[in-house]
């Protein structure tokens, strides 16, 4: 969708317009769901947090400036909601008494294992909210640095030295990727 | 894209399975027709210090809007909307609340009184022009209260000061302007004007000193952004002070409450404006006018103590700023 098609919809989404509302439903949820499942490892979780996101980029619309793009602008959403829920997550392994088990369990990781590799699995859940999100858009949505620093407020050069360590990290974690990595192709 | 291909690997796990479609389309338009059904039933409320507090501690409490008056600008568009809110109503409902729920909210409202002041007397300390985050840990309290408590963040800014409302424009006169002199004696004595904290903190590095230091509390510089959030100008006269508080309006920002006895639309020259009267406990009995300049977004509040201004002379006053240039 072109930028003013989307900035149209949402001045009329503001005006009143709230059917206008579903075709950003439409257009946006497949890729904020792709982005959540990626980074809760949890179907269901992952399906809770894109209803969140849209609800809440609902109801803050007017909160929304054209200074980002709306796609980053939901993006941000994501991750903040993704970075509580896993920060959730782990204080609730760690002080379960603290919290109303409201999913019928803690819920763990590793449930929707069966979608990805064992190795990678365990990477994964060695990876902070931001280092997954950074995985990403780099790996996944072959995002360049500029573009994630607006995602994650913070600077393409920092962001590049944080994947440098993610990929150290993820060297120890994963050995098939040592041979990959000794291949010349040193540089992230 | 050289620099990829280390984590084409990685790249060809994370896509080896695909991920599920999802639709969550009627789900999400159901419950946001669901809450705006909800909102239109209950009359417009709002939340105070003291339900933030109640919040914290599980309570849902919430100031009930007694009357409220809307202000239009020359084109007929509401520019401000003021609502009356009933202390006496909070109160009530505060009484009604269980004994150890109160308990909690007495502790907890001690620890943000305690957060507050001590935010105060960090920025006592400061230059004008400088911004501190304070960074304060969960407590015990309210971890008690709400295991998804989060840290508090307290970021504040020391707002310049001037004695003289020629300086004071050098800063501040592009946004609004005010006289120097007004009503039959009043004259400029004073004025802050404060510019909000940029939010470029480190949360992470402050929690990790905080941690490691376990220091009650971590400050941290930040810079200052160049966003207008206030100005506060004190004029005196004989019979003691009038206080005129400035702010700039935006889409979201255009409603307020106020815990005035009376709320009354009147007119300074062709703007609409709201004329209050409140009385505290243990104090005299304060006069107020509040409006939006015309054709600006420019939201002026005028008080000054019924003992020192009456309402005539106040609406001179509002004129006289209306008409500053």
């Amino acid at each position: 969708m072109e930028k003013k098609e989307i900035e149209l919809l949402l001045q009329a989404i503001k005006n009143g317009s709230l059917e206008q509302f579903e075709i950003i439903i439409d257009y946006y949820q497949q890729p904020i769901f792709t982005y959540c499942y990626h980074m809760l490892s949890h179907h269901h979780e992952a399906e809770m947090a894109v209803q969140e996101v849209l609800l809440h980029a609902y109801e803050h619309l007017e909160q929304y400036t054209t200074a980002l793009s709306f796609s980053t602008w939901l993006y941000r959403i994501a991750h903040n909601y993704c970075a509580n829920e896993l920060k959730r997550r782990k204080l609730n392994r760690w002080l379960p008494f603290l919290y109303k088990q409201d999913h019928g369990g803690i819920v763990k990781e590793h449930i929707d294992r069966p979608n990805r590799e064992e190795h990678l699995e365990r990477i994964w859940n060695r990876l902070a909210a931001e280092e997954r999100s950074l995985v990403f858009w780099r790996v996944l949505e072959e995002k360049e640095y500029e573009e994630i620093a607006e995602l994650l407020d913070k600077p393409p050069e920092v962001l590049h030295k944080q994947f440098e360590r993610i990929l150290k990290k993820c060297k120890r974690y994963l050995p098939t990727m040592e041979g990959v990595a000794a291949n010349g192709q040193k540089s992230v | 894209m050289m620099d990829k291909n280390p984590f084409k690997h990685m790249r060809d796990m994370l896509v080896a399975k695909p991920v599920p479609k999802v639709d969550v389309k009627h789900k999400v338009m159901a419950a946001i027709r669901a809450k705006e059904n909800k909102e239109e039933k209950v009359v417009k409320r709002k939340i105070g210090l003291l339900v933030t507090v109640g919040m914290l501690v599980g309570a849902s409490s919430v100031w009930a809007g007694m009357e409220m008056i809307q202000l239009k600008n020359e084109k007929g568009e509401v520019v401000l909307e003021l609502e009356q809110m009933s202390m006496q109503e909070q109160q009530q409902m505060m009484q009604q609340l269980p004994p150890d729920t109160k308990d909690q909210i007495k502790k907890s409202s001690a620890e943000i009184y305690k957060q507050l002041d001590t935010g105060e007397q960090i920025v006592n300390g400061l230059k004008p022009g400088e911004a501190v985050a304070i960074y304060w840990p969960v407590t015990k309290l309210q971890l008690e209260s709400n295991p998804n408590s989060k840290p508090f963040v307290d970021v504040r800014s020391k707002p310049f000061t001037y004695t003289t409302w020629k300086d004071m424009e050098q800063k501040v006169g592009h946004l609004f302007k005010v006289p120097a002199e007004m009503g039959t004696d009043f004259k400029f004595a004073a004025g802050e004007a404060i510019y909000l904290p940029s939010d470029k903190y480190d949360e992470r590095a402050m929690k990790e000193e905080q941690e490691r230091t376990k220091k009650e509390y971590v400050v941290q510089p930040v810079p200052l952004s160049d966003k207008f959030r206030n100005a506060e100008i004190e004029y005196k006269g004989q019979k003691g002070s009038a206080f005129l508080e400035v702010s700039i309006l935006d889409d979201k920002n255009k409603s307020g409450g106020t815990f005035a006895e009376n709320l009354e639309k009147i007119m300074i020259g062709d703007n609409e404006a709201v004329y209050s009267t409140f009385a505290p406990e243990n104090g005299e009995t304060v006069h107020s006018l509040q409006w939006v300049k015309n054709g600006t977004k420019v939201d002026y509040s005028l008080r000054a103590n019924m003992s020192v201004s009456t309402k005539v002379e106040l609406l001179k006053m509002a004129e006289q700023i209306n008409q500053a240039k």
